[in-house]
């Protein structure tokens, strides 16, 4: 870090301070300024014909979800850093050039590697709609397309497609004072269409009334999208965030058929080491007996094809 | 988990157990204004000055300034969102795009003899977003007057942000009577 240290520091302060300590940011100073490694895969015809359900990971909180015909984003970041202090670690694994016609994109809350700005700038032709949760809309200015706040468990429906809004336990500022009046504004999502459904957790801690409540409105979830890291430090982290342990009990919580972890190695926001979740995970489901057909660890820019029509 | 602030406030995981009934699908989607009001923290930063460097002809000096937002108009906003800031405007509102009315008392230090150390600025400034609509750099264009008593001199100013607003280069440019002055401010700013 050594010689950076001051000026991150300044950067830092300057700017209020950042939510996850100076001290991430020292611990990964080698590779704060380097080039994010490509994706494992680097998707560019994503449409899968005769796909009932499929998922591609784009990254961290970016996926696209194809239910049929139909498109779903979830929290679209193609950005080479986010907040401007956290850089990418991994390439996004589909170019915003590649992304097809979107029928609806979700925000999860506000935080800078949920909703990137410039990344909806540079999709800003594919998307039909922007959902983002209540008290979100402000943090959305000037775009072409119609964006809408949900509310817990209220719901957006166009052609059979329809998204609701669901209770996670999250924090909903982008700049930290705001925090004070940003109460709401954090979410996941149930995704429907044509029978299928799929639960998108954006970023939570762990909560069993929530998960199970949604469990009841939701009783046949075919695919849980669910976070596993940031796991480090825990005291810090696991209010508001699920290690892949708790995330295999909201995934069970939630009775859903398949797990899909999201939400780690691509953006340096923690003292995770590099693939230190993913090995967590399988740590887990070893020892409870989960198979890879439960749990489907992708890797950055992976496509999987859950059911075929 | 990637935002801003003092600390990932675990008061704020506020949870949303209390689940809402299912409202019918009405058609039209309600949206919430953010309700922004003044904090502890909020007011805490804003007596934080910016630094200012003053040249008149033949001198300097350095000085403080504070800024005060009585009135924003925000033209990027959505509309069904009220568009008005008073005194608090969030960065994205600032910076994405906004016309404000500003206050900017000052103090320098140094002066000459029998010269005022305080001064006032007003006027009226735009902002223009030009990376990441304006949270990773914008620009503003301000024109207005610098009240130093007993002179009054018509200022104009161009400024440079970056980091949500939160850094900033002022330059303005004042003529009182025979004389012009340049002056530079690193404008250190928080909502």
């Amino acid at each position: 870090m050594c010689r950076f240290a001051p000026l991150l520091a300044a950067l830092g302060l300057l700017n209020a301070s950042c939510v996850f300590p100076l001290t991430i940011i020292d611990d990964n100073a080698a590779r704060t300024f380097s080039s994010p490694a490509p994706p494992a895969f680097r998707t560019t015809h994503p449409e899968q014909d005769g796909a009932r359900l499929a998922v591609l990971w784009v990254g961290h909180a970016t996926t696209l979800i194809q239910l049929e015909d139909r498109f779903v984003m979830t929290d679209p970041v193609f950005s080479r850093s986010v907040g401007m202090l956290s850089p990418r670690l991994v390439a996004p694994g589909l170019a915003p050039t590649d992304v097809p016609h979107l029928d609806a994109v979700v925000i999860s809350h506000m935080h800078f590697d949920h909703l990137s700005l410039s990344s909806l700038d540079a999709i800003e032709s594919q998307v039909g709609q922007l959902l983002v949760p209540q008290r979100g809309l402000i943090y959305v200015p000037g775009f072409d397309f119609p964006t809408d706040e949900l509310r817990t468990w209220r719901h957006w429906e166009r052609a059979g497609l329809r998204i609701t809004a669901v209770p996670v336990q999250h924090v909903g500022f982008r700049y930290g004072a705001d925090n004070a009046w940003m109460s709401t504004s954090y979410t996941g999502y149930v995704i429907q269409y044509r029978g299928l459904t799929v639960y998108y957790g954006g970023d939570t801690g762990y909560n069993q009334a929530m998960f199970t409540e949604t469990r009841r409105r939701f009783p046949n979830i075919d695919l849980a999208l669910l976070p596993i890291a940031p796991i480090h430090p825990r005291d810090f982290m696991a209010p508001t965030h699920i290690d892949p342990e708790e995330a295999v009990r909201c995934f069970r919580d939630l009775g859903a058929k398949v797990l899909i972890p999201i939400h780690f190695d691509t953006f340096i926001n923690s003292h995770d080491g590099f693939g230190e979740a993913p090995r967590r995970l399988r740590k887990i489901m070893r020892r409870e007996g989960l198979t890879s057909r439960e749990v489907r660890i992708l890797r950055h820019g992976e496509q999987v094809v859950l059911e075929r029509r | 988990m990637l935002g801003l602030g003092l600390s990932a406030t675990r008061a704020g995981a506020a949870n949303q157990t209390r689940a809402e009934t299912s409202d019918a699908d009405t058609g039209e989607l309600p949206v919430t204004d953010p309700g922004i009001r003044p904090t502890p923290l909020w007011a805490l930063f804003q007596l934080l000055p910016s630094p200012e460097w003053t040249f008149p002809p033949g001198e300097h000096y350095f000085g403080l300034r504070w800024r005060v937002t009585p009135l924003l108009y925000s033209y990027v906003t959505d509309r069904r969102l009220s568009r008005w800031r008073s005194l608090i405007a969030e960065p994205v509102v600032r910076h994405g795009g906004s016309v404000e009315w500003f206050v900017a008392p000052g103090y320098a230090f140094g002066v000459e003899d029998g010269a005022s150390h305080f001064s006032t600025r007003t006027g009226i400034r735009a902002y223009f977003p030009l990376i990441e609509r304006g949270e990773y750099l914008s620009l503003s264009l301000g024109t207005g007057i610098d009240y130093r008593h007993p002179d009054v001199s018509p200022i104009a100013e161009l400024g440079l942000y970056s980091l949500f607003g939160g850094v900033g280069i002022v330059g303005t440019h004042a003529r009182f009577g025979d004389f012009e002055e340049t002056s530079v401010r690193l404008q250190v700013g928080y909502f």
